[in-house]
């Protein structure tokens, strides 16, 4: 009895060693600091939601990303792009690159109705100077705005047009050669509703009222859907080693509309 | 001498409490408020969870751009700093 006990001790040491290494190897697993980002070089943000109604109905999803360098003393260029699946099987891709790698800065909006490929690319450019970098860029976009241009698959008013048609008169100048796309803008609008300023709406829709703003586009009013979180993601986003999509195949559905640093090409 | 604090002793309270209120306050200015948080602080210095620094960064946005301060452009650029603010709380907190 007691040998036996003795041997069952004796016996069930190395299991116990290796439970005890187990465990010790789970805390410094735990313990071990995550890796931390570089704040000076761009890291890819992604947050995929589903568009949800007050009655928790799933009326789309959304697949929002950025490419950014968190310390703005190191950034000089911002990539956004947002896009959008619906349930009725219409997509949406919204892209906005701001660089500001040299003066002036540039920075240009893409709308995109990926089912009819047709789309609305914007851009307008401020100058501001090296010294006074990003924080400055804010109070160099206040004191000069210039419209430079706008493209679509048929118009492309630029700033020789400008001169022609006058810079106030260009909102009107669209609304009337794209009456169609305005109306898909504002069809848009209406289905996200207005900014209400609420949790995560803001990176979703905001570009899009920007652009209606800047083309004098009506308000619409404000949304009866809710996003619902399904998944976020961080990670070091370098040329030497660059982040994975989170979701492929959410991206796939976009086919030549997706995208990634830069806008897409336009043009057949 | 004592006739001029009788004299100011009416306003005596007064004094203290301006005082009070330059003393208690940083001589660098009042932090910006924005439905308590520190809109001159970093989020992820203030917040104590993800959830709660997240929800810092979309305050700060908020106030920021719904104060009508803020133009066209500036709603960019501050959408901007709102993804650079949520990075920096999923590298904090993640």
């Amino acid at each position: 009895m007691s040998r036996r006990l003795h041997g069952g001790v004796w016996l069930g040491l190395p299991r116990r060693l290796a439970l005890f290494c187990a465990c010790v190897a789970a805390a410094l697993w735990a313990a071990e600091p995550k890796k931390a980002v570089d704040r000076s070089k761009p890291v890819r943000l992604e947050t995929l939601y589903e568009i949800v109604s007050k009655g928790g109905e799933v009326f789309g999803r959304v697949l929002q990303s950025s490419r950014i360098t968190l310390d703005p003393a190191f950034r000089r260029e911002a990539f956004s792009r947002t896009l959008f699946q619906f349930s009725d099987g219409n997509r949406v891709a919204v892209y906005s690159h701001l660089d500001a790698h040299q003066s002036p800065a540039v920075l240009r909006w893409l709308l995109v109705d990926v089912k009819r490929s047709e789309y609305l690319l914007l851009a307008a450019e401020f100058p501001f100077t090296e010294e006074q970098g990003w924080a400055g860029l804010e109070k160099a976009s206040g004191q000069q705005k210039t419209f430079v241009s706008f493209d679509t698959p048929r118009l492309r008013i630029h700033r020789e047009e400008e001169q022609t048609f006058g810079a106030t008169n260009l909102p009107e100048v669209f609304q009337k050669a794209e009456p169609e796309f305005v109306e898909w803008i504002q069809g848009l609008r209406r289905r996200l509703g207005a900014p209400r300023g609420e949790s995560g709406w803001a990176q979703v829709r905001d570009r899009i009222d920007t652009v209606a703003g800047l083309l004098k586009l009506p308000d619409v009013p404000p949304s009866d859907f809710d996003l619902k979180l399904v998944r976020r993601a961080l990670a070091p986003d370098v040329p030497e080693a660059p982040a994975a999509s989170m979701d492929p195949e959410f991206e796939g559905a976009f086919g030549k509309w997706v995208s990634w640093g830069e806008l897409p090409r336009l043009g057949k | 001498m004592g006739t001029i604090f009788r004299k100011f002793r009416p306003w005596a309270g007064r004094i203290l409490t301006v005082c009070f209120v330059f003393l208690a306050f940083p001589a660098g200015g009042f932090a910006e408020d924005c439905y308590g948080w520190d809109t001159t602080t970093a989020c992820e210095a203030q917040a104590s969870t993800l959830g709660s620094c997240l929800g810092c960064c979309q305050m700060v946005y908020d106030c920021r751009v719904f104060s009508g301060r803020c133009g066209i452009y500036c709603r960019e650029i501050a959408l901007t700093e709102f993804d650079a603010c949520q990075g920096d709380c999923m590298a904090a907190f993640g």
